[in-house]
């Protein structure tokens, strides 16, 4: 899948520290709110691949279960246990370990998130003024703005 | 052989196809069977034959490539580990296993990182080992086998010291500690205070789906009466459920490798106590490498 594709409910992400969950076609992913401001990236790890918050939706740092590594606002690995004697990396290397964004999109109470981090922000807009409740992505909306699907909800594609 | 005053080596892991795809999956266990010089078959008494097998202790290992080594020579220095745990090898006590979906080098990965235990076994396996685990935790390399070992908290070895008096257990070496002797690809021997040996066996099913075997060990000192003997079939019970949990405990994180590693771009990066891993993946390439 590409484009743009429907996550969650803002209300999901009202407050600092708040992250949602989803599957872009085979891609995890992961919005979350660092204070105030939303923020998008690959739900995996750059350390050795884990997938890092497993339930739809929750309220915590972004960290791996894996080996605790938290990353910041950037996706850059801020917290890395043992990084004195194990890693070494310097802000640079934890610069070039910095998740892949993916773009966040906040409209009429929903949000959208895209895996190209510079896709145009206007087409989730368009899709809600426009239809009929079923989005592009294959996710619907009630009348009331609520989610009846999405299609972000499980991994889909090759295994 | 762990150097934490200097960045460790920067070894490049397989690309992720090799985790997914299940073309590269046949083509691996082509380049497996080809161009490994040895591999463990099972231990003696199992329903494996061949004249291409030898015992090392009652670890067998099958000769696959006319111009091997010698077996002693491809293991080196854990033949002499496995010859030392291999005396344990008369007192099986329990099996199990578990399968996950998960490609086998997932589990293999898994298996030899050294320094997940506090944040995937915070319960069982840390606590067991002593806390300034960092500082007596020796690792010794040699091509794509290891073997690490960790000291055991002191509360630990007390109550090894005791199950060793009461269960009338023998011991194969005077150590209060954790070792893990892995062996390329796919077997891993751990043993717990010089006693209990667990012999594990990584087997691929599928790309994404892999099979953990495990069989545990607990040598007698023969001197076993009726209340040693009740003594060791609770102790066996406990510590089979122990084994289990670790095991329980690993495979919802390899899981979650499986299905994030093909959606990660970056290559992935190991510390000084992921060395291990990189010498599988470099074993690996070599062997991928070859006609």
């Amino acid at each position: 899948m590409t484009g743009w594709a429907l996550l969650g409910q803002a209300g999901d992400l009202a407050e600092h520290g708040q992250w949602i969950t989803g599957w872009v076609g085979t891609v995890p992913v992961v919005v979350r709110n660092f204070s105030g401001s939303l923020r998008g990236f690959r739900n995996v790890c750059s350390h050795r691949f884990a997938l890092m918050l497993t339930e739809p939706a929750g309220r915590g740092p972004l960290r791996c279960p894996y080996h605790a590594w938290v990353y910041d606002a950037e996706g850059i690995p801020k917290t890395i246990p043992f990084n004195d004697s194990d890693f070494h990396l310097d802000d640079t290397a934890r610069q070039a370990l910095a998740l892949p964004a993916v773009a966040v999109c906040l409209t009429g109470g929903l949000i959208f998130v895209n895996l190209q981090a510079d896709a145009d922000p206007a087409l989730p807009a368009q899709w809600l003024t426009n239809g009929d409740g079923t989005l592009p992505d294959g996710s619907v909306i009630k009348a009331d703005g609520t989610i009846q699907h999405r299609s972000t909800k499980a991994r889909t594609g090759p295994c | 052989m762990l150097n934490f005053d200097q960045a460790p080596p920067r070894h490049c892991l397989l690309p992720h196809r090799w985790f997914t795809d299940a073309s590269a999956y046949v083509l691996e266990k082509g380049a497996l069977a080809r161009h490994l010089p040895w591999r463990y078959a099972g231990l003696a008494g199992d329903d494996v034959d061949g004249a291409d097998l030898v015992s090392l202790g009652g670890f067998l290992f099958r000769q696959q490539v006319p111009d091997a080594p010698p077996l002693a020579e491809w293991l080196g220095p854990f033949a002499a580990d496995l010859l030392a745990r291999a005396t344990a090898l008369d007192s099986p006590v329990a099996q199990d296993a578990a399968v996950f979906a998960a490609n086998w080098k997932i589990l293999v990965e898994n298996t030899l990182d050294d320094f997940h235990g506090p944040t995937v076994h915070p319960h069982t396996i840390h606590p067991a080992v002593h806390a300034d685990w960092r500082q007596h935790l020796s690792t010794k390399r040699a091509g794509p086998h290891s073997r690490s070992s960790w000291k055991l908290a002191d509360a630990t070895a007390a109550w090894w010291q005791k199950l060793v008096a009461r269960g009338g257990l023998r011991r194969f070496a005077d150590q209060d500690r954790y070792d893990h002797v892995f062996i390329f690809p796919d077997l891993y021997v751990a043993s717990f205070y010089g006693t209990m040996v667990i012999v594990h066996r990584v087997v691929p099913e599928a790309v994404d789906r892999s099979r953990l075997e495990w069989r545990t060990f607990l040598p007698s000192n023969g001197l076993v009466d009726a209340k040693s003997a009740s003594f060791r079939r609770g102790l066996v019970a406990m510590l089979s459920a122990a084994a289990r949990q670790v095991i329980e405990e690993d495979k919802p994180l390899c899981e979650q490798v499986q299905i994030a590693r093909a959606a990660a771009i970056g290559p992935g990066i190991l510390g000084w106590r992921e060395q291990r891993i990189g010498d599988v993946h470099a074993m690996l390439t070599q062997l991928l490498e070859r006609p």
